[in-house]
């Protein structure tokens, strides 16, 4: 039981593919960073994973279960998706954002019951947002902004959450904030936890299972130490990498150096 | 939903009585309150046969047109979508040209029915071929299409200058000489928007949140999407098809409830469409009492109201379009 992905095919337009065969397989109960350069398809299979988008081939299964067979309601109170840079309307507040989470719960008038309002007083503790609810979006920083985003995933109260780059644009302290949340809700809660990060560290670090992808394919996956090493890296993102032990032996720091010169790791446009 | 909302909703439909009875009690002659009530009483006067529908059927078109409106701007996520922008007042507006001068007066009851049959057909392209793009683009093909049929109205207008009198008071708005014919066919439809409006508005909340995030919360947009604009369609139709082409109603009430309630729908339905036939029904009774005998057309009021109101909001700039 969990969430796996069978040789998945997909392409925007027709002759580019994104995905192309990737099989992977989201251990239950973990949390597993999905690293690669950018274009390599980590957005694309987030949002294939929460149905945003259909695969042209292959399949995925939650629980044991094909994706296609779960109801819209169903799929949102099993899995969570933030997405990259979500808007929301002008005016609104934060704890308004929030309690969209409550969405797939509610009945047709949308009527509050006392379970939606505990989960999202949660949600805001957890988040550090309690005092700021009444304050509206616009009027945050981007931190506060990010982990109201937040929020509104836990909210939706999944046994699965998927986040897409949560540590872009907040400073070191919020991404460790950030982090050490989901490493929280992971252990606390059991929640399996899905992320696209960029910094080989909070992979290394945050993480007990590693995606590495390249091209669309799987270039490797495994334990944060079977990826953070100087071959790997220096092969998936084109950069001399220092790796070096941390105090578990299992948790290796990498520092990327330098590139490795002539085209090697120019950076390819992140496709939409 | 925002605490005060009940307080603010309950001034505002008192606000709409208040309105009701002023106007039934001005006119040509002013008639006393006790008058009034008397003639409602016994069904009868001028009050009753000639008032009454009148201010009904502001109330209802105002109504109409804001929840279709509102109901737009959800489903673009555009606070300039508006059913005149959009081409489906226009598409009313066509049928009806063609009909008055193909027809004359001898198509009278007839009118509502083909205006709403223009609308819809109007409509109807407009989905066709904008459906499956992005919002902006849903909108751009609205506009195109608007202002094509505008183009095809104003021609028609001016080839047939002498006889396109009354095609032209009709497209400027107005709900002069409206009677319980019109309130007839008006009122299933303003059930049907202020009832589906409220029926749909939690499910359609999180739509302002964008696609992607509607989706993952749940939200089948697939059903929801066509049924917003059938609803959306369906109200100004009906109100384009009694009352003409009254713009500026579906743009501007919605944005202004939604800055006075906040943007959950399950309140913006009910409090623009009330806004709605607040403003209608005060743009018409002006109309009557500023320069009687003469009447300015309720169409022509709402924007002369609503355009400096809207280029006042935009410069101040305030947040919350």
């Amino acid at each position: 039981m969990s969430l796996k992905a069978q040789s998945l095919c997909f392409s925007y337009l027709p002759g580019t593919p994104i995905l192309q065969e990737l099989s992977v397989q989201i251990p239950k109960g973990k949390i597993t960073a999905l690293i690669g350069r950018n274009g390599c398809g980590k957005s694309t299979l987030l949002k294939l994973l929460n149905r945003l988008l259909e695969p042209e081939s292959g399949s995925i299964e939650l629980e044991g279960k094909n994706l296609k067979d779960y109801s819209s309601r169903e799929l949102a109170r099993t899995l969570a998706h933030l997405s990259q840079t979500p808007t929301a309307p002008e005016g609104l507040t934060v704890r308004e954002l929030v309690e969209f989470g409550r969405h797939p719960y509610k009945g047709l008038l949308g009527r509050t019951t006392s379970k939606d309002e505990e989960t999202v007083h949660w949600a805001l503790r957890e988040t550090s947002l309690v005092e700021l609810e009444n304050r509206v979006l616009s009027a945050l920083s981007g931190g506060q902004r990010q982990r109201a985003w937040i929020a509104l995933a836990l909210a939706q109260d999944t046994e699965y959450v998927l986040l897409d780059e949560p540590t872009t644009y907040l400073d070191i302290a919020h991404q460790l904030e950030v982090l050490e949340l989901l490493t929280r809700l992971n252990e606390e809660q059991n929640k399996t936890i899905v992320m696209v990060v960029h910094d080989p560290n909070h992979a290394s670090q945050y993480a007990h299972h590693v995606v590495a992808l390249a091209g669309g394919k799987l270039f490797k996956e495994g334990s944060p130490k079977e990826i953070f090493t100087p071959e790997v890296i220096q092969s998936l993102f084109g950069v001399q990498p220092l790796v070096f032990p941390g105090e578990d032996p299992e948790k290796p720091w990498c520092v990327p150096k330098a590139t490795l010169g002539t085209g090697e790791s120019s950076v390819e446009e992140e496709v939409p | 939903m925002r605490r005060d909302f009940p307080k603010k909703f309950l001034v505002l439909v008192g606000l709409v009585a208040l309105a009701a009875i002023f106007s039934l009690s001005v006119g040509a002659t002013d008639t006393p309150l006790a008058a009034v009530s008397e003639q409602l009483r016994e069904r009868g006067g001028v009050v009753y046969l000639f008032r009454l529908p009148r201010v009904l059927s502001a109330i209802l078109v105002g109504l109409c047109f804001a929840i279709s409106g509102t109901l737009l701007q959800s489903l673009t996520r555009n606070p300039l979508a508006s059913p005149d922008l959009l081409g489906v007042t226009s598409g009313g507006g066509l049928a009806t040209v063609v009909a008055i001068l193909l027809g004359g007066s001898t198509i009278g009851p007839a009118l509502p029915w083909l205006a709403f049959a223009g609308a819809s057909v109007v409509a109807g392209i407009i989905w066709t071929l904008g459906r499956n793009s992005t919002p902006q683009k849903f909108i751009l093909t609205g506009v195109a299409l608007s202002a094509f049929t505008q183009a095809v109205i104003t021609l028609l207008l001016v080839t047939y200058a002498p006889s396109a009198a009354e095609a032209m008071i009709w497209l400027k708005g107005s709900l002069f000489g409206r009677g319980w014919i019109h309130v007839k066919h008006l009122l299933p439809w303003a059930i049907l928007s202020l009832g589906g409006g409220l029926a749909v508005a939690h499910t359609a909340n999180p739509l302002a949140l964008g696609p992607n995030v509607a989706t993952s919360l749940g939200v089948r947009l697939s059903l929801l999407r066509p049924l917003l604009w059938f609803l959306s369609v369906a109200s100004a139709a009906a109100a384009v098809a009694v009352a003409g082409t009254i713009g500026f109603v579906g743009l501007l009430v919605p944005h202004l409830a939604r800055r006075m309630c906040g943007p959950d729908l399950r309140t913006s339905v009910p409090f623009s469409g009330f806004l709605g036939a607040l403003f209608v029904l005060v743009a018409d009774t002006l109309g009557r009492i500023i320069a009687p005998p003469l009447e300015i057309p309720a169409g022509l009021i709402c924007a002369f109201l609503g355009a400096p109101y809207f280029g006042f909001l935009l410069w101040k700039g305030q947040t919350r379009i």
